[in-house]
């Protein structure tokens, strides 16, 4: 549970990726170096190929040249060193809250089952849902689940975070919540995040990093540091000056990318 | 806090909630008392259908005459065939004779089913070839074979072959279905936190379709039990609650063969209703979402 571990960790590095689905082609010579502990959004228009990148990071999918590496080797799916929080929380129905989370330690089999059951409730904790963990997830609200989905990526302490799109099925004001909340975890536990995101604001209020995806195949439109101090704190991160210029700035690149769909 | 909670647990069922149900077997019972009443007066001269209380009394006389088959197979080492009231008596052997038929032919198929289930569920190719397979089976009724089998085979095994094939194929199809249903979303998931292809089957395929096993397990019961009592009458064993409907006529006793019928149908409420729709009741929470 060592945090510094996970900071002092090796980047993620895409060199030199070609993908496509049969003629589809989506990525050409993608290059991006993921720093450990790194917040990394990627935002992009629909379809630009972002869901995609995530499989192809966490091996779901296999590149067609070029590689996608972490410590020298290319992840797989069953990996327990990087954790995957998809779009929509999918849960397990069939298990209560708290076995939900337990499930990685449990593939994993190394603790005993009270051990399993304490580091859970740990996580679970963190998330907010004490006092949750009897509940079935149809008993939970989207945003419940959402953390709970959350909550289970991180029991096996992954050093790499992947996020599709997590609260992209939020209302404004659980979403802002759900942001802080991933914010303090993160600042606890130090992972290095690749953060997927339709949101403007969501994008720039959490990361250290932020690429724009252009359409398909031409891969990174933009890629820049935000230098907003951290820690960040609700409305005077979201109010800060550079906050608003960066949000000009990303709204004219996306706007751009938008065109140059219609042009081509 | 407490109160989202409160709100989110289950609601309570009342014990004790006035249903309409509670007429219905109360009134098919006077029914039958009044209609018998009224053919007596008025349409035969010799009646056919026995009163509830000669039915009653039928069941009482079953219950105290052993059969020596039936009760010897209680009694340690051969010994003169003493009465055990809760062998049901000659009852008991039609019924004990039909128990054994159902089950050896019903959870024979079934793990059969549970094994060509998974295997079609997961594979397109086998899929594909067991389809009309089912198909064939599911459209000739499984009594047909009976007088093939019954040539074939000892009575008993023809019989629970008749079992057999009628369960198999509808759960063959319950079970390939509820694989097939399974979202790949939660295998994704499943993989993503370490799962592996063994763990994959025992912890998400599995439970994932346990619905659909026990609502296939419901399905192929009623049709074993159908094809049972239809074998039983067509096959007589000699004994059997098919058989007791089936040859009581020849005996003179219509009540017998009533009492058959009101068997037939009760133990098939009770495994119906308390043994799959209860197993299948703890997973409707989440089957249909
Ligand atoms: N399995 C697939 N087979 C073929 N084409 C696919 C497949 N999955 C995605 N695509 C195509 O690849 C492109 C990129 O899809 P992807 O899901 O990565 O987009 P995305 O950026 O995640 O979009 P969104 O923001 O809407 O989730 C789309 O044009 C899509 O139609
Ligand atoms: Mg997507």
């Amino acid at each position: 549970m060592d945090s510094v571990q996970h900071v002092g960790g090796d980047p993620l590095v895409i060199d030199n990726l070609y993908f496509s689905y049969g003629q589809l082609t989506i990525f050409e010579n993608l290059n991006i170096t993921v720093q450990p502990g790194e917040f990394l959004s990627i935002i992009g228009p629909s379809g630009c190929g972002k869901t995609t990148l995530l499989n192809l990071l966490s091996g779901f999918l296999e590149p067609d040249s070029g590689s996608v590496l972490l410590r020298g080797t290319p992840l797989k799916p069953e990996d327990p060193h990087f954790g995957y929080v998809f779009q929509h929380a999918t849960l397990f129905p069939w298990l209560s809250t708290i076995e939900n989370v337990e499930f990685g330690l449990k593939m994993a089999g190394e603790l005993s089952p009270s051990e399993m059951r304490e580091k859970a409730m740990h996580y679970l904790a963190m998330v907010g849902l004490k006092g949750f963990e009897d509940y079935l997830p149809l008993k939970l609200s989207g945003g419940m689940q959402q953390r709970v989905s959350l909550a289970r990526a991180l029991t096996l302490e992954p050093r790499l975070l992947l996020m599709d799109e997590p609260f992209g099925a939020l209302d404004a004001i659980t979403r802002d919540d759900m942001n802080d909340e991933l914010l303090v975890l993160w600042e606890e536990l130090g992972q290095t995040v690749v953060f997927i995101t339709h949101d403007i604001d969501e994008a720039i209020y959490l990361s250290d990093r932020i690429i724009v995806l252009n359409r398909p195949p031409h891969g990174i439109y933009k890629d820049f540091k935000s230098e907003i101090p951290r820690p960040r704190s609700g409305q005077e991160t979201r109010t800060c000056d550079l906050f608003w210029e960066y949000k000009k700035d990303l709204r004219n690149d996306i706007e751009e990318v938008a065109k140059s769909a219609v042009v081509a | 806090m407490s109160s989202v909670q409160d709100e989110r647990l289950p609601v309570k069922q009342k014990n004790f909630q006035f249903s309409w149900s509670w007429f219905s077997i109360p009134s098919l019972l006077l029914f039958w008392i009044l209609a018998v009443y009224f053919m007596d007066a008025f349409v035969f001269e010799n009646r056919v259908i026995p009163q509830v209380w000669e039915v009653v009394a039928e069941f009482w006389e079953m219950v105290k005459t052993p059969t020596d088959a039936h009760d010897t197979y209680y009694t340690a080492g051969g010994e003169e065939p003493k009465k055990y009231w809760w062998t049901l008596g000659s009852l008991g052997a039609h019924i004990w004779q039909s128990f054994k038929e159902v089950v050896i032919g019903f959870v024979g198929a079934f793990i059969v089913a549970l094994f060509l289930g998974f295997m079609a569920g997961f594979s397109k190719g086998f899929r594909e070839y067991i389809t009309p397979l089912n198909g064939v089976f599911m459209s000739i009724p499984a009594i047909a074979w009976a007088p093939l089998l019954i040539l074939m085979f000892e009575k008993f095994t023809a019989i629970v072959l008749v079992v057999y094939i009628a369960a198999v194929s509808p759960m063959i199809i319950a079970i390939m279905e509820g694989v097939l249903t399974i979202k790949g979303q939660e295998v994704r998931a499943a993989r993503a936190l370490g799962a592996k292809p063994k763990q994959l089957f025992f912890y998400v395929y599995l439970p994932a379709s346990l619905p659909f096993i026990t609502a296939g397990l419901r399905i192929g019961f009623s049709q074993a039990w159908r094809a049972l009592v239809a074998a039983e009458m067509v096959g007589g064993i000699g004994v059997g609650l098919g058989h007791l409907v089936a040859m009581s006529d020849e005996l003179g006793s219509n009540a017998a063969m009533m009492l058959g019928i009101v068997f037939i149908g009760l133990l098939s409420y009770i495994f119906e209703r308390l043994v799959f729709r209860r197993i299948e009741k703890r997973y409707e929470v989440w089957r249909l979402h």
